[in-house]
């Protein structure tokens, strides 16, 4: 056997831009691929959007996002539905800037760019598609399609219809109701769609499995390094426990995506394609090994602990920041939550110890480097293999049934989130799978947040078993404390419910009398989860403080008819013992009495 | 025809520069809280010679056009019962401290239960309402006022002339007292508000139609306004802040007023006059009615709504300052896309020494202050009713600027050299929610221009060289583009949750204050 330079490496080393080889990345190129096949993972839209522009009555569709978010994939893979050609196969000839293509129900125009075209054929298009006969699906950046539609409704006599189209623009985007999307204001009914609404966390999780599986890797079979090559051993260890590490992925693109910023798909693919080579060429591979003094599959260690997924998604060589990653936006976002601190006292120790003391079982194929990390990290400097250790627990680990409950507390605390875990279960169910129980302790837990925002007391200064929400007059400035607040609206519990909002795919809690929602983003969440666990010291970021301020203003426009019998006046009022009681007064304005209740 | 609104005979009264330039009157000495109070007051008094409609931006100007006036209430005894126990000590009249006790008495009169429950009610009353106190510092109890969140907490400014009434005998009885409070000195509730309530009146008692001339296409968005509905929606809506949501706390303060029937301000003629505003403010009236429309049909709780009011009216000071003092400056040029012929170009408040922008900020702030200090003194040499100290006109009408743009943060540092234009975070995001109508999208390079066109804060590159161009600054290459860095203010809208980010080129300002644009608003659209 000969050493081998498998293409499909240097496929993926195309699709992220930290070499000179990063020409794989656009869609007109992946078309055209014969890898991409495989590896393609078709959007749930293109069905949807074929069957709207099938329709009788003509519309426009205008498909826009960030670059990389797959609007070009989007159209190709109409183009193919269109005409019936299988979605997996590379096309022969890259797609025409404007194609049109017959149909029963008459021509179908699509433009694969329209930001490409000069201000005056885009206005000629957009005209062209309102005005004349046929069905048009208009890809374009964001920028130069607002300006353009703008003009055009300005041309029409539409003129405030901004407001409208960046209402659209903002709106989430559910394959399942994109009816929502339309504007009205034109001669056909125009659908904007914007990807960057689209959630594409689970995509991304979905295509590590495809790039991990793929028959790619099959030409490494016939190299002479195989049994030590660090490219293969890290593919072997990703398959071993790939549901494992699709759903760890799963986790940390959630969280990036909900408290930094959502990234483009195209972002992510090169993240993955550079966890799976470390951005390893197989000549580099071949070059290491040669070198290698060791015998047999430990070989590759050395090269393993500097490419392994566990580090190179993180932007690690061995325990070390790899400068060149920042380069990756998913990388750099990532840094900026510092994942792989210590988690506790005994998790640390049982690093040390030995990771097969530990909550996790690690793939076969890591136990010689997790062996020869660990031999190194009990060495008092050894900060940064232990955090690659912790990183590797992160990604691979796989939870031992009798220690789930260490398990779960190494990942909320890896994360930084408590709250991370059980959202993503919910957002795959499509609904909240809690007990009876679980739902109203995380009710409670809600409340009592928003009880302290509205009124500034902590929730432990009320009494054991209050189950209402006061809604008091306090001053925003917190000029002067008040240690008495005139209650102006009081909602009982029992009047919230906790559902999950299947358009924002997020569990919102419910004023049920008056259908006034709050959504509970993953930082809100996390919040109530740490506030229920009796953290102090961590203050609500502002944006979600305005959130519940927006929340209670609401609340006390419906509230209105909620201020109480007629005469009944009651207060909040801090003691010194800092109990916090409701008192309750009558006020008899006839009579020109005030008693108490 | 006068040049004042209200129409008035006695355009010719000789008084001091600032009042001929900017109207009677501002004064320095007025505090934001109370700017908002005197202007809440004004609103929901009766006014007029037949005490008509309350809650209302119109006059009722009888024959006789000097009898501008407002029947404001004093609230006397609803001060006594909040403010006299924690009133500076040296200024308690024995008379305050026997009507004070008396006064608790009467109440528990009418509080039904034991003694001790009594006791516990009345301390309770008065921890809540000493909790809405607007401005205490160092005044005796009348002087104090609330924040004012419901009508019932609007009061005018009474005045205990403590030296006089200490060197008499006399005063024996509550009534006996009378005389020494008086309610003609304007030295907290000193008229500003007043006249950001008549440049209110005097819109909206204008019929001419283009009040402002959209050349730029900065204002399209005021252009439609139907001055009628702006009117009537502003007034139904602080009408219901101030009333209808709080009943029970007119109903509380109510009953305590009624309690304390018999320790009222004994004084037959309760009107208080109105002063006057310049004619020519009708632009930054009106502009100033469309940002308070945005803040009171918003979604916001009350007081948050309260709060944005008292920055709002602090703000139309400022804007209104600027505007007349560039009318009368002749030195002014015109500037691009803003009709106010100034500029305010603000920077980072954390930007470091040695920035461009800060530098730019500085001069600007300068500049500002130098056409001030200008007109004042060109109005004292060319009117001849120009007179009176003229270090009266300085402090309010040229100090006042620097004085509230400190209060505000606008102008910083509070102390000391390099003092600049800055937006911190609670002006950046008042912007959004005054210059956005509730639930409106604009996008982000929109929204600079808008926040130019109504203040003259030059942020984006276009309003910064419309801005260096207006100040005769050379925009030389460096400062230019450390200048168009815009990042902070992104951070910041980010941060308050006002930013989406489309797309690397687009962002847009979402005003998040309106009722919420559910799935239901677009499927509007699509049927």
């Amino acid at each position: 056997m000969r050493t081998h330079q498998n293409r499909f490496i240097g496929y993926l080393n195309s699709l992220h831009n930290l070499t000179a080889s990063g020409a794989n990345a656009l869609a007109e190129s992946q078309a055209l691929n014969s890898y991409f096949g495989e590896l393609y993972e078709p959007f749930a839209l293109v069905s949807e959007l074929k069957r709207i522009l099938a329709k009788s009555t003509e519309q426009v569709v205008i498909l826009t996002g960030h670059a990389g978010d797959g609007k070009s994939t989007v159209a190709l893979d109409v183009f193919k539905s269109i005409q019936n050609l299988p979605l997996q196969q590379p096309l022969n000839s890259p797609m025409l800037q404007r194609v049109v293509i017959p149909t029963d129900q008459g021509y179908i125009t699509i433009v694969k760019d329209m930001s490409e075209l000069s201000s005056i054929e885009r206005q000629s298009y957009l005209k062209q598609a309102f005005e004349e006969e046929g069905r048009w699906l208009i890809v374009s950046n964001t920028g130069p399609l607002l300006h353009s539609l703008l003009d055009y409704g300005e041309s029409q006599g539409q003129k405030d219809i901004e407001s409208r189209v960046l209402a659209l623009l903002d709106a989430p985007l559910n394959e399942t109701a994109l009816e929502q999307n339309v504007l009205n204001v034109f001669n056909k009914p125009l659908l904007i769609l914007n990807l960057t609404r689209l959630d594409n966390v689970a995509l991304g999780a979905r295509i590590l499995g495809k790039l991990i599986a793929h028959s790619g890797w099959a030409e490494c079979a016939e190299c002479s390094i195989v049994e030590a090559c660090p490219l293969v051993l890290n593919r072997r260890a990703l398959l071993e426990t790939k549901s494992i590490v699709m759903n760890r992925v799963r986790w940390i693109y959630r969280r990036i995506s909900d408290y930094e910023q959502r990234l483009t798909l195209r972002q992510i693919v090169a993240q993955l394609a550079f966890g799976l080579t470390g951005g390893m060429s197989c000549a580099e591979a071949q070059a290491r090994i040669e070198v290698s003094t060791a015998i047999g599959a430990k070989r590759g260690i050395k090269s393993l602990q500097e490419i392994l997924f566990s580090e190179s998604f993180f932007g690690y060589r061995a325990g070390i920041p790899d400068s060149r990653t920042e380069r990756l936006q998913a990388i750099a976002l990532l840094r900026r939550s510092m994942m792989g601190g210590p988690v506790s006292a005994s998790h640390e120790r049982e690093l040390i110890q030995g990771v097969s003391e530990g909550w996790a079982e690690l793939p076969n194929a890591l136990e010689p480097l997790a062996e020869f990390w660990q031999r190194i990290s009990t060495d008092r400097k050894a900060v940064s293999t232990r955090a690659a250790l912790r990183r590797m627990l992160l990604m691979f680990g796989k939870m031992k049934s009798n220690r789930t409950n260490d398990a779960q507390i190494f990942f909320d605390t890896m994360l930084h989130s408590p709250g991370l875990r059980a959202l993503d279960d919910w957002q795959r169910a499509g609904k909240l799978e809690l007990s009876l129980t679980e739902s109203k302790n995380l009710r409670k837990a809600c409340l009592n947040v928003l009880l302290e925002a509205f009124s500034g007391f902590s929730a432990s200064q009320f009494e054991a078993r209050h189950d209402n929400l006061y809604l008091t007059l306090r001053r925003p400035d917190r000029a002067v404390v008040q240690p008495t607040q005139l209650i102006i609206g009081s909602l009982p519990f029992r009047d919230f419910d906790l559902k999950f909002d299947s358009v924002m795919r997020l569990p919102k809690l419910i004023y049920r009398p008056a259908a006034v929602e709050l959504l509970l983003t993953l930082p809100l969440l996390d919040y109530i989860h740490r506030r229920a666990a009796g953290e102090l010291g961590n203050d609500l970021t502002p944006i979600y403080q305005a959130q519940l301020n927006r929340f209670q203003g609401e609340l006390l426009q419906v509230d209105k008819i909620h201020h109480g019998q007629e005469g009944e006046i009651s207060f909040l009022r801090a003691g010194i013992d800092g109990d916090v009681k409701v008192y309750r007064y009558t006020l008899d304005e006839q009579k020109q009495r005030l008693e108490k209740a | 025809m006068s040049d004042q609104f209200p129409p008035n005979d006695m355009t010719g009264e000789p008084t001091n520069p600032a009042i001929r330039i900017y109207g009677r009157r501002f004064h320095s000495g007025q505090t934001p809280v109370e700017y908002l109070a005197e202007f809440l007051l004004v609103f929901a008094s009766s006014k007029g010679d037949s005490a008509t409609r309350s809650h209302a931006f119109e006059l009722t100007l009888g024959e006789n056009l000097n009898r501008a006036i407002y029947w404001p209430e004093d609230r006397i005894a609803l001060k006594l019962f909040t403010f006299f126990p924690t009133s500076k000590l040296d200024t308690r009249h024995d008379i305050h401290q026997k009507a004070y006790r008396q006064a608790l008495d009467n109440l528990q009169e009418h509080i039904d239960g034991s003694n001790s429950e009594k006791d516990e009610t009345i301390r309770l009353l008065q921890s809540l309402f000493s909790g809405f106190v607007g401005v205490a510092k160092n005044r005796t109890w009348v002087t104090c006022s609330f924040l004012p969140v419901s009508t019932s907490l609007l009061a005018r400014e009474l005045d205990w002339l403590h030296s006089k009434a200490s060197k008499t005998s006399k005063i024996a009885t509550w009534n006996d007292a009378g005389e020494y409070f008086v309610a003609d000195r304007h030295n907290f509730m000193a008229r500003g508000g007043e006249l950001l309530f008549l440049q209110l009146a005097h819109l909206f008692s204008n019929h001419s139609s283009v009040i402002i001339e959209d050349i730029s296409g900065n204002y399209s968005h005021i252009q439609n306004l139907s001055l009628l509905d702006l009117k009537s929606q502003t007034e139904k809506s602080l009408l219901s802040m101030l009333d209808s949501e709080i009943l029970s706390l007119n109903a509380l303060s109510a009953f305590i007023d009624k309690s304390l029937n018999d320790f009222r301000w004994p004084k037959k003629e309760r009107y208080a006059s109105l002063g006057w505003v310049p004619i020519s403010t009708l632009p930054e009236s009106l502009l100033f009615a469309y940002e308070l429309h945005n803040l009171v049909t918003s979604t916001l709780n009350n007081l948050e709504k309260l709060k944005l009011m008292q920055t709002l009216c602090c703000m139309q000071v400022l804007r209104t300052l600027c505007f007349i003092a560039s009318r009368e400056d002749a030195h002014s040029n015109s500037i691009q896309g803003f009709i106010g012929n100034y500029a305010w170009i603000a920077t980072n408040p954390n930007a470091p020494i040695g920035v461009g922008t800060r530098k730019l900020a500085e001069n600007s702030f300068d500049q500002i202050e130098a056409m001030l200090f200008r007109v004042l003194r060109k109005k004292a040499l060319t009117d001849s009713q120009a007179q009176g100290s003229m270090r009266e006109a300085h402090k309010h009408g040229f100090e006042i600027f620097r004085k509230i743009a400190k209060q505000l943060e606008f102008v910083i540092p509070f102390t000391g050299r390099g003092q600049r234009f800055v937006l911190p975070s609670h002006l950046l995001c008042f912007f959004v929610v005054s210059l956005l109508a509730p639930g409106e999208r604009i996008r982000l390079t929109r929204f600079y221009e808008r926040v130019f066109a109504h203040y003259g804060i030059a942020l984006g590159e276009r309003q910064l060289a419309a801005a260096l161009a207006w100040s005769g600054q050379q925009s030389d290459s460096r400062d230019y583009a450390v200048a168009a860095d815009t990042h902070w203010i992104e951070e910041t809208l980010r941060q308050g949750g006002f930013l989406v980010e489309l797309s690397d080129a687009v962002s847009i300002v979402h005003n998040s204050t309106g009722h919420r644009q559910t799935h239901s608003a677009c499927d509007q659209d699509a049927n």
